[in-house]
């Protein structure tokens, strides 16, 4: 049974992740999931779920754009970016939100 | 990005999201059937990395919503829909909290307007009430000459007034009235700090033998008597035989509950007979104490003043000592204990209520361990299972408290009608019963503390670590033994209350039972009675008045229907005043004070009230002022002064024993009840009315017929002798005693503890019935194997009765013990019984137990009926 607030390591590390991956690259979810699968030593091992709702807690917090846009398959995906306010997030360590 | 459109987006960013989700398990899925894998196990090796979508979903939502309103709104929605669902669960919940809630609200509205709200006064803790104070009355009047030396001497007061009651003929457009006013001296409004509405105070030196006479109108009595017309000011109005300037009207909000229905308030500046002699007391002081001086630093001072009067004028001031009462103790201080025993009933009834309430929670609570279970492991944590218990308690107790407030409005609105009108005069302060902060705190208060209970029980109830076995059909051990074991203490709870107040009730049915079966000294059926008034300017002499009375008399008693007639200086049944000081002609008199009522009565009154006579004779209607003076004594004045002696010759006087005032005692009579019902029967003198005749007397008439019938013949009668002569208090004295504030005190908090105590056995036995029901339902299967066993239907039947009857006993006996310390607390309410009044106890003890023993009738015969075949396949 998944409890709630059972994240990660910490609390916004999964969202610093996400920012520090999308500083690199404009990702759509899936792909974004697996770059930070790829990134952090399968820290992202107990649910990919979990991407989500960190996601949306950054998109309300503007550090963070999704658009949808068709993709190189000609699928309608939801593409992310960082956004300057993010950029100044990852630089000065905050890791609250 | 502002909150309003945040809210109308949001909807587009769950589908997104959803979509989002979609699209990533999508990818997934594509890309395993590409690395070869099957679609079907691709889909599910997808789901299974991916996590719970759905608690996905409602966590990434979470992120937009404004968290803690949106759960409550939906924990409210949800809370409803499962009330509605449980429909009789929710309005039983409903109605006996709200019962509960009704009976506390009402009662807290009359306590607040009695005695939290201030006295329509400045600085009321400031003021007081000053008394001469004798042995056999501890709040006696004050002499004229006493106040004017209290007044000089003292310095514990900023300010000193007196102030007597009075009575006038008006002439009104219907006839000349009586109307009842206060004299008072000129400072009594600055004491009290009221300022008049309109027009002005009494200036210093307006109580004066040489200021003219002048009038202050009550707001009242402007707006009915003057038409509310603002040049009232200045107008003259004519009170009996002198006109009086009106010089004020005093505000609305003004009341003064020790003489309620006072209109006219005019000064002691022409003094009455009594007024100019010390030994003659009819005032009442009102003092403001000086800042920083307390009460008892007063009353000391105030005795000492006294006793140095008693030294200075040993004839009159003997005995004669001091009370200082604040003035607000004196005016609800007869209240105050029965609205708080009533006030106590009401809490306790709230308790069983409660109590109550909390058990059919627990029950359901039991039966909600699946649900409890189910939303746990769909991810509910527990805080959030917590508020959904506290906003279902919350909803319950608002929808009672709605009731309760709604209830106590009406309920309210009942009792104050219910008080008889007179009595209402002088209880002034049910004009500001109503909603108000005190009672929306109170209430608000009541309220929380029952949420309080309502979430807890359940929320208590409820061990978590048994959640997933509550998931398992047929979970059946442990789950109804929470129950069993707190209900069942419950129960015991509401037994010991329903016990308390039973007793509490039983005691005051039984004392106002005493009180209306109180030995009266005459027969109260078949008694016509009222006031009569006849203007004094109309007779030159006294035998005049002598001549009036006697065709008074005369004219009523030739009336059809009428079977008797007598006059009286004071009604029977009016108070323990009026009252001389005698002493006896062969005794050595050292100056103590024999207090006595004195009543001026007609030669037929004992007759007519059919008082038995004891020894000796009744008057004459001969025995005028020609005659030797003559008196009639009662049996408690036989007992007090002539013990062993046979009193019939022997002469009594007054203090000053001038030889015209010694009366030959002619006649014992049994003891008339001459004080309220519940007043102690003094010493009293009954002398001839012909011998000192009065123009202010009481008729009564002893009719052969109903009462009533024959008030307006009488009223007729009088009028047609005189014209001008008024008539008041009208009724019969079956009423009077029913309408008596005694019997209307004893018999108002009967009725309401009874009340009480009557839900109150209702709802025990209820929830005495519910527990033993219940816990018979959960052994259904341990009685079927008993059975099965060969258990007798007879020994299931003694198990349950004796399963309820061991909490029937513990509830008896903790409410025993309880009422026992409880009604000790009420022995002031108490009248001619004693708070542990034995047959009471054991009458209640009986009711009660007979009751749960019937309520746990039914379920134990329904245990017995239990097929054993049945019982255990069922399970």
């Amino acid at each position: 049974m998944k409890k709630h607030g059972q994240r990660d390591l910490f609390p916004g590390a999964l969202e610093m992740m996400i920012l520090r991956t999308l500083k690199r690259h404009r990702l759509q979810g899936y792909a974004l999931c697996q770059q930070i699968k790829l990134n952090s030593n399968d820290l992202l091992q107990i649910e990919e779920g979990s991407l989500y709702p960190a996601l949306q807690r950054l998109l309300k917090a503007e550090l963070v754009k999704a658009e949808w846009t068709i993709s190189s398959t000609h699928r309608r995906v939801r593409v992310s970016r960082i956004t300057m306010a993010g950029t100044s997030h990852v630089r000065q360590g905050n890791f609250q939100l | 990005m502002n909150w309003l459109t945040g809210l109308l987006s949001r909807r587009r960013m769950y589908d997104d999201l959803s979509e989002e989700i979609q699209v990533h398990l999508h990818e997934k899925v594509e890309e395993l059937v590409a690395a070869g894998v099957s679609r079907k196990e691709a889909e599910q090796t997808a789901r299974r990395e991916f996590g719970n979508v759905t608690l996905t979903e409602s966590e990434g939502r979470e992120a937009w919503q404004w968290l803690s309103v949106e759960n409550f709104v939906s924990d409210l929605r949800f809370g409803l829909r499962t009330l509605r669902k449980n429909l009789a669960f929710s309005l039983t919940s409903i109605m006996v909290l709200g019962l509960g809630l009704c009976a506390c609200i009402s009662i807290f509205m009359f306590v607040d307007a009695a005695l939290i709200q201030p006295l329509p006064y400045q600085n009321v803790s400031r003021l007081m009430s000053l008394y001469e104070s004798v042995e056999m009355i501890p709040r006696a009047h004050l002499s004229y000459a006493d106040y004017r030396d209290w007044k000089k001497q003292n310095t514990v007061f900023e300010a000193m007034d007196a102030w007597t009651e009075s009575s006038y003929l008006l002439r009104t457009p219907s006839g000349t009235k009586p109307v009842q006013g206060v004299r008072v001296t000129d400072g009594f409004f600055r004491t009290l700090g009221v300022i008049p509405a309109l027009g002005r105070d009494f200036y210093s030196g307006e109580d004066r033998p040489e200021a003219p006479p002048s009038a202050i109108l009550t707001y009242t009595a402007w707006q009915n008597r003057f038409g509310a017309r603002p040049d009232v000011i200045g107008q003259l109005v004519t009170l009996g035989d002198t006109a009086y300037t009106v010089v004020g009207v005093l505000p609305r909000e003004f009341h003064f509950a020790l003489r309620g229905q006072a209109e006219f308030w005019t000064t002691l500046r022409n003094l009455e007979y009594c007024e100019q002699r010390r030994s003659c007391h009819n005032l009442y002081g009102v003092a403001r104490l000086k800042e920083g001086v307390s009460i008892e630093t007063a009353s000391t001072q105030m005795k000492g003043i006294a006793q140095q009067l008693q030294l200075q004028y040993a004839d009159t001031n003997r005995g004669q000592d001091a009370a200082v009462v604040p003035l607000k103790e004196a005016i609800v201080g007869n209240v105050r204990p029965l609205l708080l025993v009533l006030l106590t009933g009401a809490g306790l009834l709230l308790l069983i209520a409660c109590v109550n309430v909390a058990s059919l929670l627990l029950v359901r609570s039991e039966s909600r361990r699946r649900e409890i279970a189910v939303r746990s492991a769909l991810g509910a944590s527990r805080a959030r299972l917590l508020v959904q218990f506290v906003t279902e308690g919350s909803v319950l107790v608002a929808a009672s408290l709605a009731l309760g407030l709604f209830g106590a409005e009406w309920v309210t609105r009942l009792l104050v009608v219910l008080i008889p009108a007179e009595l209402r005069a002088n209880i002034p302060f049910l004009a500001r019963l109503g909603f108000n902060l005190h009672v929306t705190v109170f209430a608000g208060a009541l309220a929380l503390l029952a949420a309080g209970l309502f979430c807890l029980t359940p929320a208590l109830s409820l061990s978590f670590h048994q959640m997933r076995e509550d998931l398992a059909e047929g979970s059946r051990g442990s789950a109804g033994n929470t129950w069993r074991r707190i209900g069942a203490k419950l129960v015991v709870v509401e037994l010991a209350v329903a016990m308390i107040l039973l007793v509490g009730a039983g005691l005051l049915g039984k004392s106002f039972y005493r009180l209306l079966h109180v030995e009266l000294g005459f027969q109260p059926s078949h008694l016509a009675m009222m006031d009569v008034v006849v203007p004094a300017s109309r007779f030159d002499k006294n035998e005049q008045v002598v001549t009036f009375a006697r065709t008074v008399e005369d004219r009523v008693s030739h009336l059809p229907g009428v079977a008797a007639v007598g006059l009286t200086s004071k009604m029977v049944l009016t108070g323990n005043d009026d009252t001389v000081w005698i002493r006896f002609a062969d005794r050595p008199y050292h100056g103590e004070h024999n207090e006595v009522n004195e009543r001026k009565v007609s030669a037929g009154y004992l007759t007519a009230l059919q008082a038995p006579l004891i020894g000796g004779r009744f008057f004459s209607d001969a025995e005028d002022s020609s005659k030797p003076r003559v008196v009639i004594i009662n049996q408690a004045l036989a007992r007090q002064y002539f013990a062993g002696e046979d009193p019939i010759g022997k002469k009594i006087g007054d203090i000053d024993s001038s030889p015209n005032s010694m009366q030959e005692i002619v006649g014992v009579v049994k003891d008339i009840r001459e004080g309220s019902l519940d007043a102690e029967t003094w010493p009293a003198i009954y002398e001839p009315l012909n011998q000192q005749p009065r123009t202010f007397f009481t008729l009564v008439a002893r009719s052969a017929q109903s009462e009533e019938s024959v008030l307006s013949t009488i009223e007729a009668t009088l009028r047609n002798i005189d014209p001008d002569l008024a008539t008041m208090n009208e009724g019969t004295m079956n009423q009077a005693i029913n309408e008596s504030p005694s019997a209307y005190l004893h018999r108002s908090s009967a009725w309401l503890v009874g009340g009480f105590a009557s839900l109150a056995l209702l709802l025990s036995v209820v929830g005495l019935y519910g527990v033993v029901a219940y816990s018979v339902s959960q052994r259904t299967r341990e009685i079927g194997v008993r059975m099965a066993l060969g258990a007798q239907r007879g020994s299931v039947v003694q198990m349950v009765l004796g399963e309820a009857g061991r909490l029937t006993a513990f509830g008896l006996v903790i409410g025993l013990a309880c009422a026992v310390g409880v009604t000790a607390l009420m022995r002031s309410v108490l009248f001619g019984v004693e708070s542990w009044d034995l047959p009471t106890l054991v009458g209640v003890a009986v009711v009660l137990t007979v009751s749960a023993l019937l309520a746990s009738y039914l379920p134990a015969r329904r245990a017995s009926n239990v097929d054993p075949v049945v019982a255990l396949r069922h399970e």
